[in-house]
């Protein structure tokens, strides 16, 4: 776990309600969704990472599956931009990442990282469960230390002279 | 040979028709097809057209019979006798399709499909339109000389006023257009629906689908016939192994070779498990949109304990990649079979509980129902699978052209009568209880012997079209072979293609609220018909 003893207290129990309450969107079309339903599942054995979900148009995490093609690319930006300001993107699936076993095709020519920061790839065709929780357990640790992909890098104060 | 074939030979004489992998041929001149299509309809009784494709011939290495770029390739069926007939229709460069849909009213569906992969117009103005890809697509992908690396550009349908579109919204109250965003779900985008009301009525659904399009068609053409599992397993993510099996049977038929009878058996069990897998994912979607949280808990079990015994014997849950082409290629592990027999009653408790909770509830029935569908327009619509049986038209391929040991197993065909989403939950209930009783019986039977024959180097010149009763309806490859060890050409028919094309005649009167819960009765899946 990330060290938080720096904190104040205030910030470290907002930091870790957020970590427990987070509202994932989802975007999927193919084997990784189901996969993803699984491990949010009730009789899911992987407790610690389930997200709560709640009926909420503030979503906070996208969570990205299935290929993209030239069709649903303006579509799937358009989601992320709508998001809010602060959010974590979770990429899971070879297809979502480089096109997986459809890279070759005509119809698939973006790269994931071409469109937005993301900050969790899961890897696998499609991934198995235990990876899947690997992957939602470092997205909490990034919510924890308030640290995402779209974050706006500081700006370097100009010396005055 | 049966009396049907010899008046067929009869009518087309020795040069037009001709008999391949046990299967009738017949080509027929573009100019003289509706007359003859009219007649193979009425005298023949071919009622149903189960495809059409087109291919490009310009790099087929031989061309005996006509010497013509292009082929329109339609297969019917006779669905008394279940006879198949393909037709072949030669083309020239700019000729135009004649309109087919005058006599089969499907084949609206498939010219623009052939339009929009292919580039080639139809006489029927109002088909000459794309489909999948979209309006700023250049090119047209499937032909054998399309620049696959160059970067393609396509949007979506230009939409009233684009607004939040997450969910649906109501532009005015009385009347006006509502849009679906395909991301509305955990899973299962179908496309962008534009729905125009009246009343909260709905009048005409445009689709725009393409959402999930990967070109699995072109792509198949660069893959040899043992590379391609690996593809084509994904093209219907629900019951993956189907597809393995259908495309792993058509290659077999076109090589002629006969696998193992415990293959056969094998991919039985396996046939039947993916089919409660996706009945499932029926159950699974229509509770999670009705909000009935412990059913739909149940399902996901359900689900979730079917991947656990497909990873027992393949160290994959979903994709399995276990067939291959010959017969399968890991044998039943020690102890599978009492696994699955295991498994096989807590599935039994599992749906007699659904049953239980939903068959008799009026409110259930309410929610689901909408509108009917009447027997002689899903057969005009080439409807297959539950879809048609809900309709009680009594085909199934399973019985009426039986593969592997479907015959020799004893089973029902459960059969609705109104073909209203009521009816093709209780028909994809009464499957669920056929394919247990049919798994039972393959797994207490199971032949000993090898699992796989030598393996294929070679492949013959030819075309084969293979189909099997997938979950869905009728799932067959219709593969071209030039010879070498890649297909040079590979369609899939798909059962969802057809409902999905035809969702606006489908839907008409319907209540906007229902729209979601009766698009999900027929438990369709993007993958499958973008292709």
């Amino acid at each position: 776990m990330s060290d938080l003893s720096s904190l104040s207290f205030v910030d470290r129990f907002l930091r870790k309600e957020k970590s427990l309450n987070l509202n994932p969107f989802f975007i999927g079309s193919c084997c990784c969704s189901l996969e993803v339903e699984s491990h949010q599942g009730q009789h899911s054995k992987f407790h610690d990472n389930n997200f709560n979900l709640r009926p909420s148009i503030e979503h906070d995490v996208l969570i990205l599956s299935g290929n993209i093609n030239f069709r649903n690319k303006d579509e799937i930006l358009r989601i992320y931009n709508e998001l809010p300001e602060k959010k974590w993107v979770v990429v899971v699936g070879d297809c979502a990442i480089n096109g997986g076993e459809f890279a070759d095709s005509y119809a698939i020519n973006t790269e994931v990282k071409d469109l937005f920061p993301v900050d969790v790839y899961i890897h696998g065709a499609p991934p198995r469960p235990e990876d899947l929780d690997i992957g939602f357990s470092l997205l909490k640790q990034k919510v924890l230390q308030d640290d995402y992909a779209a974050k706006p890098l500081p700006k370097k104060e100009t010396k005055s002279e | 040979m049966s009396s049907l074939l010899n008046a067929l030979s009869f009518k087309f004489g020795s040069e037009r028709y001709w008999i391949e992998n046990d299967r009738p041929h017949v080509w027929i001149f573009p100019h003289e097809l509706i007359t003859n299509l009219r007649s193979l309809k009425t005298e023949f009784s071919f009622i149903f057209l189960v495809d059409l494709t087109a291919m490009d011939n310009r790099q087929y290495s031989e061309r005996e019979i006509w010497q013509k770029d292009f082929e329109i390739v339609i297969h019917l069926l006779n669905l008394e006798e279940s006879h198949r007939l393909t037709i072949h229709i030669p083309l020239d460069g700019g000729d135009l399709v004649p309109d087919i849909s005058i006599v089969y009213e499907n084949a609206k569906d498939y010219l623009v499909e052939v339009y929009d992969l292919f580039g080639i117009a139809s006489s029927n103005e109002a088909y000459n339109r794309r489909v999948f890809l979209s309006d700023h697509f250049d090119g047209y992908p499937l032909l054998k000389d399309f620049d696959t690396k160059k970067k393609q550009q396509g949007k979506f349908l230009a939409t009233p006023k684009e607004k939040s579109s997450l969910y649906f919204h109501h532009e005015e109250k009385q009347k006006g257009w509502a849009m679906a965003s395909p991301y509305d779900s955990v899973d299962n985008p179908l496309g962008r629906f534009l729905v125009e009301l009246e009343d909260s009525h709905i009048k005409q659904v445009i689709s725009d689908l393409g959402i999930t399009h990967r070109g699995l068609e072109k792509l198949l053409e660069s893959k040899s016939y043992h590379e391609a599992f690996s593809v084509v397993n994904k093209l219907n993510h629900v019951s993956s192994i189907t597809n393995e099996i259908v495309w792993a049977k058509a290659i077999e038929e076109l090589i002629d070779l006969d696998i193992s009878d415990r293959a056969k058996a094998i991919r039985m069990v396996f046939l039947e498990f993916a089919r409660i897998c996706e009945h499932n994912h029926f159950f699974i979607n229509i509770c999670r949109d009705l909000g009935l949280k412990s059913l739909y808990a149940d399902c996901i079990r359900i689900r979730e304990v079917i991947f656990e015994l497909f990873e027992s014997y393949s160290a994959n849950r979903i994709h399995l990649n276990i067939i291959e082409i010959g017969g399968m290629k890991k044998d039943v592990p020690i102890g599978w079979v009492t696994d699955a027999l295991d498994v096989l009653k807590y599935l039994g408790d599992k749906f007699a509980t659904l049953q239980r909770e939903l068959t008799s509830s009026r409110w259930w029935m309410l929610e689901i129902n909408g509108n009917d569908i009447k027997p002689e327009e899903a057969i005009s619509l080439g409807l297959t699978g539950p879809s048609l049986r809900a309709c009680g038209v009594n085909y199934d391929l399973r019985k009426n052209q039986t593969y592997y040991f479907y015959d020799e197993v004893d089973f029902n065909i459960p059969l609705g009568i109104n073909g209203n989403g009521y009816d093709r939950y209780l028909v994809r209930m009464e499957e669920v209880y056929q394919s247990l009783s049919i798994i039972t019986q393959v797994l207490d039977n199971l032949p000993i012997g090898k699992i796989t024959e030598v393996p294929v180097t070679e492949f013959p010149k030819g075309q084969i079209y293979s189909s099997i009763e997938a979950p869905g309806g009728e799932l067959g490859f219709s593969i071209f072979s030039d010879g070498s060890d890649r297909p040079y050409r590979v369609k899939a028919r798909v059962p969802s293609f057809p409902l999905i094309m035809n969702i606006s005649q489908f839907t008409k009167g319907l209540h906007i609220n229902k729209f979601n819960k009766f698009m999900k009765t027929f438990n369709l899946v993007a993958t499958e018909y973008d292709r």
